[in-house]
């Protein structure tokens, strides 16, 4: 292996960590709130990559500049069904919310089918196609993006967890659920936001997979186990550990892909995975709390 | 909560619970009658068909099922079986998810409901199965597509493939590159999805790539699922191969490409074997100007045949979209079993099969002479053509008698 290809490797698998990272980061916050595995995540993501993919096909948006309609859009569909459909058994024990989410992900899925065909969709933007080349070093554009939104989504959300009013009691309910009700704080409304907020950030990493992806009823899949390897990896309910293990998980798949084959990608990855787990089963950073801190 | 509210509750879990369950039990057929007999009426032929309608390749599995009911209704235009009283033949739509129980537990309940004949599977694992299914009670199988050698080496009787098979087209494709490669090609990566469709692909080509005078400088395999193919191609940068041969569905091999292009990598020649993107007409809407000049060994229509446009304008007009070549093996696939028909005079199993095995079929739209099957079932005419993308359209160009356009091959520099 030359200089170069490590190189390439190296940098191709920092830039996908971004996105598994931000694909994770939505369901560390569920589960680190609510506690809930949301099966249903990789679902609401292609339903964000669809949002986009409607705006820039039908209206010309740039597919960057979609992104605040798909948070929008994403967040009301996450509250509601936290609201009206998760809130009903939150009480229940949790493989029964486990059930749910899966359902609700063969719903959506099956409705996706239904409206937009099984046809695979993508995206063309003119200057996004081409690499940008330092020397012989390829830097694919959209995946770039992807990782600065990355970044900027997880450093959102860690303003909003630490110094707002909300992410303070969104803090609160993960941490003491009865202490909360008993300081005036409404859980349910808590949970539905936080929810909400799980939902936006499939939302955004589904806009933001879509230039260099493509978009079908059942890419949630393609997405939804390395999201839930990052999000338990960086430990549940903390979302640097999300980005974290989603470099982490992002360059083990880029290294062993150059280094061995594809077809080993997963053995390494779920390899890793087992090994950081053995060392420190709550993951790397985690506390089984949401939290902003290492 | 309330007693009333936790009733209702348990409701919602136990139907959501059950719509799981039963999703995960196959789906309801969009095209069928109850019927208390087992056998079709003399005046409805009931014609099965599996294929993916739900699922990551629902995308081919409908556009087959598609073609199947244009065949059908183009049948019973003219007029339906007229050895049966001008029966007509209606199709049983059966969705096998692309998972290969699903598809054997499809066949199944297609026979039950009547089927006198069944078509599918797009995938080779489920074709292994779901013609299991049907040898077991002796009800013909005409496979539209499936590839695998394997599945018609297990001495079934009632099994029949139109489609050339994995080793036909591996040939083809050595074949054609020897008589199309320039001097200074030589050496050939090999970029396969790892299941046993692209592997089988990639192993053949391997054994035997001596026949087209190049040497094999790579296998790269991967998974068909994957979200990037980046050190793939970070690979196939470092290889520096004068040929990338493909093997593989849509999603992955389109994706391949992009990353390629992506890149700015130049070969002198991207040839596909049966690839499941190259010969897709929506690649070239996916990679605009990039998709120029890729090639493909791959089935395809006859375009000197004046009956295909026909059929063309059939499937443009009633589904607004080109029809592909995996679905003109639908098409084809409800032909052969009409003409059988016709000549077994009988919806009877055995008579049917045995006017399937006796096929001397010309009335077809591929680029081959009349469809034979030999005593494994297999189409002893069956070939593949090359095609490449010019100016934005796939076109024949090999071999000459079917060819549209001149090949541009090596890539110009």
């Amino acid at each position: 292996m030359t200089g170069v290809a490590i190189l390439q490797a190296t940098v191709d698998g920092l830039l996908m960590g971004g996105v598994y990272a931000v694909t994770a980061v939505g369901l560390t916050l569920i589960f680190g709130v609510m506690e809930i595995v949301n099966f249903a995540h990789g679902a609401l993501m292609m339903l964000g990559m669809y949002i986009t993919y409607w705006l820039c096909t039908l209206f010309g948006i740039n597919p960057y500049l979609t992104i605040p309609i798909s948070v929008v859009v994403l967040f009301s569909i996450g509250f509601l069904i936290q609201r009206y459909l998760l809130n009903q058994i939150i009480k229940a024990p949790q493989h029964n919310q486990l059930l749910l989410t899966l359902g609700i992900m063969l719903f959506i899925e099956n409705l996706a089918l239904f409206l937009w065909t099984p046809d695979t969709r993508s995206i063309q933007i003119p200057g996004l196609e081409k690499s940008i080349m330092l020397g012989e070093l390829a830097i694919n554009k959209p995946k770039l993006f992807a990782f600065v939104i990355a970044l900027v989504v997880t450093v959102i959300l860690y303003i909003i967890l630490r110094k707002t009013t909300l992410g303070r009691a969104i803090r609160a309910t993960s941490q003491e659920r009865e202490g909360a009700c008993l300081v005036g704080i409404k859980v349910r409304n808590i949970n539905a936001v936080a929810f909400g907020i799980g939902a936006a950030c499939a939302g955004v990493a589904g806009s933001i997979i879509l230039p260099f992806f493509f978009a079908s009823p059942t890419v949630g899949g393609v997405f939804l186990l390395r999201s839930f390897v990052v999000a338990i990896l960086g430990g549940l309910g903390n979302f640097w550990g999300a980005l974290v293990a989603g470099l982490i998980i992002g360059l083990s798949e880029s290294l062993s892909g150059l280094f061995l084959s594809g077809s080993w990608n997963d053995l390494v990855i779920y390899g890793i995975f087992i090994l950081v787990l053995f060392l420190r089963p709550t993951g790397l950073f985690g506390g089984g709390q949401v939290s902003g801190s290492h | 909560m309330s007693k009333p509210k936790r009733l209702g509750v348990s409701i919602l879990a136990v139907l959501l619970a059950l719509s799981i369950a039963l999703t995960g039990c196959g789906s309801k057929s969009t095209e069928t009658k109850a019927t208390d007999s087992t056998q079709s009426t003399a005046k409805e032929i009931l014609i099965g068909s599996i294929h993916p309608m739900t699922g990551s390749m629902a995308y081919e599995g409908t556009a087959i099922t598609n073609a199947e009911q244009i065949a059908v209704e183009a049948i019973n235009a003219a007029g339906g079986i007229k050895s049966l009283g001008g029966a007509k033949i209606k199709l049983l739509v059966g969705d096998s998810q692309g998972l290969p129980d699903k598809a054997a537990s499809e066949a199944q309940r297609l026979i039950r409901e009547g089927a006198v004949a069944l078509t599918g599977t797009y995938t080779s694992s489920s074709a292994v199965t779901a013609t299991q299914e049907a040898e077991k009670v002796q009800v013909p199988f005409v496979i539209t597509v499936a590839a695998t050698t394997n599945i018609m080496q297990r001495g079934f009787k009632y099994s029949f493939r139109i489609q050339p098979n994995a080793d036909a087209f591996c040939e083809d494709f050595l074949s054609y590159m020897k008589a199309l490669k320039t001097p200074d090609i030589k050496t050939v990566a090999l970029v396969h999805e790892n299941s046993l469709f692209g592997t089988y692909f990639a192993d053949y080509v391997k054994k035997n790539i001596d026949k087209a005078g190049l040497t094999v400088i790579g296998t790269i395999p991967y998974a068909a699922n994957t979200g990037t193919l980046d050190s793939e191609v970070t690979k196939l940068s470092g290889l520096k191969p004068d040929l990338v041969v493909g093997t593989g569905y849509y999603q992955d091999q389109s994706l391949l490409m992009k990353t390629i292009k992506s890149r700015n990598l130049k070969f002198k020649g991207i040839v596909g074997i049966a690839n499941g993107a190259f010969s897709d007409p929506k690649l070239i809407k996916d990679l605009g100007q990039d998709a120029e000049g890729i090639m493909d060994v791959n089935y395809r229509w006859n375009p000197k045949n004046s009956k295909t446009d026909q059929v063309l304008k059939n499937y443009q007009t009633k589904f607004n979209a080109t029809m592909s070549s995996h679905a003109m093996y639908g098409y084809t696939a409800i032909q052969v079993i009409a003409d059988a028909l016709e000549r077994a005079k009988s919806t009877d199993k055995v008579q049917l099969r045995d006017a399937l095995a006796s096929t001397n079929f010309t009335n077809h739209i591929l680029p081959q002479g009349a469809i034979k099957f030999d005593d494994k079932g297999e189409n002893i005419n069956a070939a593949a053509v090359l095609l490449q993308i010019q100016n934005g359209k796939q076109v024949i160009v090999y071999p000459e008698q079917f060819a549209q356009a001149k090949p541009i091959f090596p890539t110009p520099k």
